[in-house]
């Protein structure tokens, strides 16, 4: 590579997406390149979540960058542009989602143990198993504030600007689905039972009350 | 602010340091509050942990063809022409927009609904007049309605619409001709 063509590329790599977005408008399309580069990693964990398949997830990517610069001349820099991609790549998600929902799994047939392992391993995974699952019958918005600000670490602030919606809306939405989780889990009595014995997250709580109280 | 957004503020750690210290007193008085929060704390942590995808291991070579295949759509792609003045103020008042819709579609429907249900009025009442010239009732209708023992007009107009007046008895009949 040219001496010149090296420091254009780091220049570029210097500027901000917006900055970035700004040169595309005006007709630079090699340009966005880089905006690929910098989310597409995060935009297939996040797809990854939704559709649970990477074949799938890849798809939900590749499909949002382009409508992405499609419709980049309606972004405004109001939001940021991570969460005008990340809104468009749900919205992509859930229409994947939507025309495969008779494939999915019922919550009652996930099989709890799978394979001869340590006991808290055992629990460990059914567990997750189980949350999971539960974690995909959730009603779309709550799975998502949920997906959003646990896995991804986003403050609600982010997470109403993807989901178009008031932040109280979006801190609503994210409670609503971890009290419908602990319901689900508070019916399965026999696996928290079989957790406390091993050490499972029922004992960490205990541990944290203590912290709470002290 | 209810008792479900305090503890999901404090929580999330969406409060000030006095507004936290205030909501840790009051939560410290309630064992159920506690409780609720150390369960919240715990099930969040075994949401985290369930995470299938947190540790994506995900080559570069992985990175490359996907970037590949995502630029060569681009290269294929247009991009849309900037929004109208009128597209964008309807995309920023499109909450205020379904919600109009709505409420005109509501309007809509209350009135047809009344409409129709005045026009059914109507038409019942002339259904019933017409009956009553047919029979050739001179002395009103309620002279028609003692003759058949019809108690209302619309107990009468039910039994000609389900064609049953030839149900009626001979008795009735006659009491019915008696007043022609």
């Amino acid at each position: 590579m040219a001496e010149s063509d090296k420091k254009s590329v780091t220049e570029l790599e210097n500027l901000t997406d917006q900055e970035i977005v700004r040169r595309v408008k005006q007709g630079d399309r090699k340009s966005f390149s880089l905006l690929v580069k910098r989310h597409q990693k995060g935009l297939l964990r996040l797809s990854l979540r939704f559709v649970k398949d990477m074949d799938v997830a890849e798809d939900v990517v590749q499909d949002s960058f382009i409508k992405a610069y499609e419709r980049l001349n309606s972004y405004e820099e109001r939001a940021q542009f991570k969460s005008w991609l990340y809104q468009i790549a749900i919205n992509t998600a859930k229409n994947k989602l939507r025309s495969r929902r008779d494939g999915m799994t019922d919550v009652d047939d996930v099989p709890l143990a799978v394979a001869a392992r340590a006991e808290s391993d055992l629990v460990h995974t059914a567990v997750s198993q189980m949350i999971n699952k539960y974690i995909e019958v959730l009603p779309f918005k709550q799975r998502t504030a949920l997906t959003l600000r646990i896995y991804e670490d986003l403050s609600f602030k982010e997470i109403a600007e993807i989901m178009e919606c008031p932040y109280d809306t979006a801190k609503a939405n994210y409670r609503h689905a971890l009290m419908k989780l602990r319901d689900e889990l508070e019916g399965h009595r026999e696996l928290k039972d079989w957790s406390e014995e091993v050490g499972g997250f029922f004992l960490q709580e205990t541990r944290r009350t203590a912290e709470v109280e002290s | 602010m209810s008792n479900d957004e305090l503890w999901i503020d404090y929580i999330e750690n969406e409060m000030s340091l006095t507004e936290r210290l205030e909501a840790r007193q009051r939560f410290r008085k309630s064992k159920e509050d506690m409780e609720l929060i150390s369960e919240i704390n715990g099930l969040k942590e075994e949401v985290r942990q369930a995470d299938e995808w947190g540790a994506l291991e995900v080559t570069d070579d992985d990175m490359d063809r996907l970037h590949s295949q995502i630029m060569q759509g681009i290269e294929m792609a247009q991009m849309a022409p900037p929004p109208t003045r009128w597209q964008k103020w309807r995309r920023s008042h499109r909450h205020w927009a379904v919600a109009s819709s709505t409420l005109a579609l509501l309007l809509i429907f209350t009135t047809t609904l009344l409409v129709s249900l005045s026009f059914y009025k109507h038409s019942h009442t002339k259904s019933f007049q017409f009956a009553a010239q047919v029979l050739g009732a001179q002395n009103g209708q309620s002279d028609a309605l003692v003759a058949t023992s019809h108690l209302t007009e619309d107990d009468l107009l039910l039994d000609l619409v389900d064609q049953k007046f030839n149900q009626l008895t001979l008795q009735q009949v006659e009491g019915l001709v008696g007043t022609l």
